[in-house]
């Protein structure tokens, strides 16, 4: 049911995308700096840098003057350092697609403050085994700037407060104890929105 | 035109067999508390793990994003139908991260059972927790006796597995605690055997040696099987 869910979300937001006629249409892109968040005190975890671009649009309802909503569809590269001297990679690639859905208030002409969740899908990962989950879904909350403007700067945290991998845990003796839960993923983009058509 | 298109194929064919069989390559996914160790898993990854005597062992020594021809390990099966004893052998390395080095270790577990008349029986062992506490059953490490008389076993196999299988040379340990628990074993034609283990003991000089937090999740095959 979850993931009939997240497919039809993903449709609709491919649709409103390329079939809405009524829609302010941009391009996003900029650098993203992210993170592996990490429990275990053996793992240490540092940022690093990757990109995002995508394509974005935004509805205004006639009667709401100060909110909108946006939807899109987004390459998001994502790179980030997990090391310990036990594990001879350092360096870690994710390239996710993301389906970032949006309400937008604006606060001022040239301030717009936003929030929403973000559906994304693994297309490549170092983290390639099968334990690691390709899905994800996060949190988002950004400001844009300059709303108005054919280019307007914009910046974006996104947190998933869900693990990617689940594991057992286990004692000195074999026995089980739980289960573990290890690597969320955060990052921020700072870029831009070019605007390809307004309201 | 067609010899091209047929060579084209080929190569194809071959490039994807090749890739397939990368398949069969250990699966390694560090456990985040000790990274030196493989999660634990029940799906034929062909890894194990533990900490001996405080010392990181595995059985793969390319740590996440090894080599692709890492070689898989082989896990030997010894049945005892007369004395209804079935022993596992584990091997792997002693990993030292300080100078990159690694001396082979194996862990042997000895079981009692009567359930076990050939290959075919072991999935009767699914789910079964054996008590190493137990007399009937001891799990120890190689010692270095059979080291020094075949420390060329890696490739003269047939030579050590039948020292192994030497009574003369089984080692009971003294004073043992732990448990060895048969998570999976199933399977159709070859079997799936994962589990977890941890015990500690003494040995014949009475010095203590623990295996703790062991994990393994291994592919048996019926070439790997053998009656004593």
């Amino acid at each position: 049911m979850r993931r009939k869910t997240r497919t039809l979300l993903m449709v609709v937001a491919l649709a409103m995308v390329f079939c809405s006629a009524k829609a302010q249409l941009r391009v996003s892109a900029g650098p993203t700096f992210s993170k592996s968040i990490v429990n275990s005190d053996q793992l240490n975890s540092e940022f690093g840098t990757g990109f995002l671009l995508g394509i974005r649009n935004r509805f205004r309802p006639e009667n709401l003057k100060s909110l909108s909503f946006s939807t899109g569809v987004q390459l998001c590269h994502r790179k980030y350092k997990i090391e310990n001297p036990k594990i001879d990679r350092e360096s870690y690639n994710d390239l996710y697609v993301t389906f970032p859905f949006l309400f937008n208030f604006d606060i001022t002409e040239f301030l717009l403050v936003n929030t929403g969740v973000e559906l994304g899908y693994a297309l490549f990962s170092n983290l390639k085994e099968f334990e690691y989950k390709r899905r994800t879904t996060a949190f988002l909350f950004g400001f844009e700037f300059l709303q108005n403007r054919d280019v307007a700067p914009f910046i974006t945290a996104s947190y998933s407060p869900w693990e990617r991998l689940d594991y057992e845990t286990i004692d000195k003796f074999g026995n089980t104890t739980g289960t573990g839960y290890e690597f969320k993923n955060f990052y921020m983009v700072i870029g831009v929105n070019i605007y390809i058509n307004d309201f | 035109m067609i010899f091209k298109n047929n060579l084209a194929y080929t190569a194809l064919v071959a490039i994807i067999l090749l890739l397939s069989s990368c398949l069969d390559n250990p699966v390694f996914v560090f456990d985040p508390i000790e990274p030196g160790l493989p999660i634990y898993t029940q799906r034929g990854t062909d890894v194990a793990g533990a900490i001996i005597n405080d010392s990181i062992w595995n059985s793969e020594q390319e740590v996440n994003g090894g080599l692709i021809w890492n070689e898989k390990e082989f896990i030997p099966v010894i049945c005892d139908t007369i004395n209804n004893r079935l022993t596992f052998v584990f091997p792997g390395y002693i990993i030292n991260y300080q100078n990159d080095t690694k001396t082979r270790q194996e862990i042997i577990v000895n079981l009692e059972t009567n359930r076990i008349k050939s290959f075919e029986d072991l999935p009767l062992l699914d789910q079964t927790k054996f008590d190493l506490s137990n007399q009937f059953h001891y799990a120890y490490l190689v010692n270095q006796e059979v080291y020094d008389k075949y420390n060329n076993y890696h490739y003269y196999f047939e030579n050590y597995y039948e020292h192994l299988l030497d009574s003369s040379v089984d080692f009971k340990p003294i004073n043992q605690i732990g448990n060895f628990n048969i998570r999976r074993l199933s399977g159709q034609e070859d079997f799936i055997f994962a589990g977890t283990f941890g015990f500690e003991y003494e040995d014949s000089l009475n010095i203590k040696n623990t295996v703790y937090h062991g994990r393994f999740d291994f592919t048996l095959l019926k070439s790997g099987f053998f009656y004593k």
